[in-house]
């Protein structure tokens, strides 16, 4: 079974790095691993999908240069989550560079906000599967409401 | 006197209630606003002799957000005043201990100490969540504004903002969703 | 006000009685000249006496004065109101005429106006026309049926545009350019 995961994995890497060069605005396929159970096995698929944001994309954002900040004059704070929440994988992780498609400071800047998002505990729903979710459940002080300033962040 | 003039100087002088909500404020800027509403400076009729004061609730003094890791920086002293009787108590720990006592300890030190501080004091109510007592509740007529918004959550949005929200990133082709 | 005003009786400017409305009553009751025969700090004390002391009496016959000769002390006016006030006045090495404007300024004030701490330098019959403040003066007239707390009037007034709600404007005007493209081709 591991084996077959690692198989599905490899030959989806091999496709994304020979087209990781090409920069488009057209429907991208986008894939998911779906995980089945069949008589004692466990079968890991990659799926093709439509993108879920395809229809509500902002017309700026599909071009190659495109930075919230420069391009549409967004002062983005810790508190807006819904904008933050698209640079983050469903385990709260910040997705790298090379798909956020951000410069240098503002990759930082951004990862910088999630941060403080997910310390002041506005984004509990994505988080990694054996966390508790509830901020209010978090050990000591974090257990308390806590907010950031964004003249604090060096980017 | 006329009774419309009686009526008037009882409505000039009557102490009025208000309501604040803690909720996601920071103790030390809304102890500033709850101040001139205890000590009377809002009013044109404001004078250091002049005792009019109003009364103010404090409700979800527990929900109160400090900036940064100021739960861990701030430090409440206390002295019994035997040898060795000093002791540091963290806001965090302060808080865990009595859910109003920060937010008391704000409106406390916002004050000149004069002797009138204590008496202002006393119309000061604290209430750690948002169940007041309805004999208070029924004398309030004003809620003061808060200085900061309540951030709202990512999973407390509903369902069709989230859904109708704009993106602004879309993953590139091939990409593995997670 | 200093501390040394602390314990002084302060009040507003005002006439007992609305005094001179209808007649005028003279408030000063007694009068007491204090002064000695040989020093020379009481020389105008003595002039005043000799020359104009019995015409004062005669035309101020409300007023008591009472003349006290001492030994070799400084003159001394002193005055006694209807309301009780006792004004003390040193008038040492005054002249004649000075120590008659004194008498005067004495005779005309309502009571002692040395020992009162004028709470304000004005006075008037209508403080304020538009009338004195209330809580309830300049409020929205639905602010009396709200029941409190509610989330509404605990937000704060004045919020800059945050970049979520700015988003979804931009958006919405993306939107509406696609819809009217498309009218107009429909249109063609």
């Amino acid at each position: 079974m591991a084996t077959l995961l690692k198989v599905a994995t490899r030959t989806l890497r091999g496709t994304f790095w020979q087209t990781r060069s090409l920069t488009t605005t057209t429907p991208l396929s986008i894939k998911e691993i779906h995980e089945k159970r069949e008589s004692n096995a466990l079968v890991y698929e990659g799926v093709d999908v439509v993108s879920p944001r395809l229809d509500k994309m902002l017309k700026p954002a599909c071009d190659s240069t495109f930075c919230p900040e420069c391009t549409l004059g967004l002062d983005i704070k810790h508190t807006d989550v819904l904008i933050l929440s698209q640079y983050v994988r469903s385990d709260g992780c910040m997705l790298p560079r090379r798909i956020t498609k951000l410069c240098h400071r503002q990759q930082k800047k951004m990862g910088t906000l999630v941060t403080m998002a997910q310390k002041a505990g506005l984004m509990p729903n994505l988080a990694p599967s054996w966390s508790k979710k509830d901020p209010k459940m978090r050990f000591g002080w974090r257990k308390f409401n806590k907010y950031f300033l964004e003249s604090t962040i060096k980017y | 006197m006329s009774i419309a003039k009686r009526v008037q100087q009882w409505a000039t002088f009557a102490r009025t209630w208000h309501i604040y909500d803690c909720t996601w404020q920071n103790p030390f800027e809304s102890a500033s606003l709850v101040k001139t509403h205890l000590m009377g400076l809002h009013k044109p009729i404001y004078h250091p002799m002049n005792d009019c004061g109003d009364h103010v609730v404090l409700i979800n003094t527990k929900e109160i957000a400090l900036p940064g890791d100021e739960w861990v920086k701030r430090v409440y002293f206390h002295h019994t005043g035997y040898p060795g009787g000093a002791s540091w108590t963290l806001a965090w720990q302060l808080h865990e201990k009595d859910p109003t006592m920060v937010m008391k300890k704000a409106v406390y030190n916002s004050m000149a100490g004069n002797l009138q501080r204590r008496h202002t004091m006393q119309r000061l109510h604290l209430f750690h969540d948002d169940q007041v007592p309805q004999d208070i509740l029924a004398n309030v007529t004003n809620q003061i504004r808060t200085p900061r918004t309540v951030p709202q959550r990512l999973d407390h949005i509903d369902k069709e903002t989230l859904e109708n929200f704009p993106a602004i990133m879309d993953y590139p082709k091939d990409y593995v969703l997670r | 006000m200093s501390n040394s005003h602390l314990f002084l009786k302060s009040g507003f400017p005002r006439a007992p009685l609305q005094n001179g409305v209808g007649r005028y009553v003279c408030q000063l009751q007694r009068l007491t000249l204090k002064f000695c025969k040989n020093n020379g700090s009481s020389r105008g004390m003595r002039d005043f006496i000799e020359n104009h002391l019995v015409d004062f009496a005669k035309e101020n016959p409300g007023i008591v004065v009472y003349v006290k000769p001492r030994r070799h002390r400084a003159p001394v006016l002193v005055g006694e109101y209807l309301n009780g006030d006792r004004e003390w006045l040193s008038v040492r090495n005054s002249t004649q005429t000075e120590i008659s404007k004194w008498i005067d300024l004495l005779k005309t004030q309502n009571g002692s106006s040395s020992s009162l701490r004028l709470r304000k330098m004005w006075h008037t019959d209508v403080p304020s026309i538009q009338g004195p403040w209330t809580p309830f003066l300049l409020r929205s007239p639905d602010a009396h049926n709200q029941t409190y707390p509610t989330s509404e009037a605990s937000q704060p007034l004045d919020v800059p545009q945050t970049a979520t709600e700015k988003l979804i404007e931009l958006f919405k005007q993306q939107q509406l350019e696609a819809d009217t493209v498309l009218e107009q081709k429909r249109a063609e």
